[in-house]
């Protein structure tokens, strides 16, 4: 992805335990979640600093597996994990940055 | 004509001003991607019960994200630490989002069937102006 770009996007299938964590490029204006298949929980970090990671949010996702969720969310990483062991959520995750930061 | 013109292209420069100045320091940015302001986050999660459940905020909070699972429920929220508004309900299995008139200082979570249990999870967003 170019780095000029104004949003960034990951996706994949969440792990039962927090990884490394997704280093955004800048730091976030916006993160918008989508699930599918199972409730995971988030936490994110307001630097790059990955010792200081902020409260866990669960995420869900309704009768038909679907969740959509849109964070007013500043930071500078965001990491994920499904909510229970073994149901494995897929996910995408687009952390929305301002064009005018790269100016 | 000339004004008009400057103000539809967005290059009056006293808008500018005003979003650099006073906008940006409490969060707000000039965004069209649909997030006018931004935060940072503290989570406050458990089980209501019949009595109240109080929730203080770390932080000052001008806009609240509030789940429940399982059963209704209701939250309130305080400005001056001491006086709740009005209780608003929130319907099991869904997610609302509560724009708060003034700083938030507390809330407190109830069920609304005595009894019942719910599960929540109370998000209060904070600028990013006043971070740790």
């Amino acid at each position: 992805m170019a780095a000029y770009d104004p949003y960034y996007s990951y996706s994949g299938n969440a792990p039962d335990a927090y990884g490394a964590g997704i280093t955004f490029a800048k730091r976030t204006k916006g993160v918008d979640v989508m699930l599918w298949g199972n409730s995971v929980y988030i936490s994110a970090s307001y630097s790059t600093d990955t010792d200081e990671w902020e409260g866990d949010i669960e995420l869900g996702v309704d009768a038909d597996g679907v969740g959509v969720h849109q964070l007013p969310l500043a930071c500078r990483m965001i990491r994920i994990k499904n909510k229970t062991a073994g149901q494995t959520a897929r996910y995408l995750i687009t952390g929305f940055v301002m064009l005018t930061d790269y100016m | 004509m000339l004004k008009r013109l400057i103000n539809t292209l967005g290059l009056n420069i006293k808008i500018w001003l005003f979003r650099a100045l006073v906008l940006l320091p409490f969060g707000a940015y000039p965004t069209t991607i649909g997030y006018s302001y931004v935060f940072m986050y503290r989570t406050y999660s458990g089980t209501a019960g019949d009595g109240y459940t109080n929730l203080e905020f770390d932080k000052k909070t001008k806009l609240i994200y509030a789940w429940t699972w399982a059963a209704d429920m209701y939250i309130q929220v305080s400005y001056d630490g001491t006086n709740y508004d009005s209780p608003i309900e929130i319907t099991a299995d869904t997610e609302i989002p509560i724009k708060l008139p003034l700083a938030g200082l507390k809330a407190r979570v109830t069920n609304k069937v005595s009894g019942e249990s719910p599960r929540y999870q109370v998000i209060a967003w904070y600028s990013i102006s006043k971070r740790r």
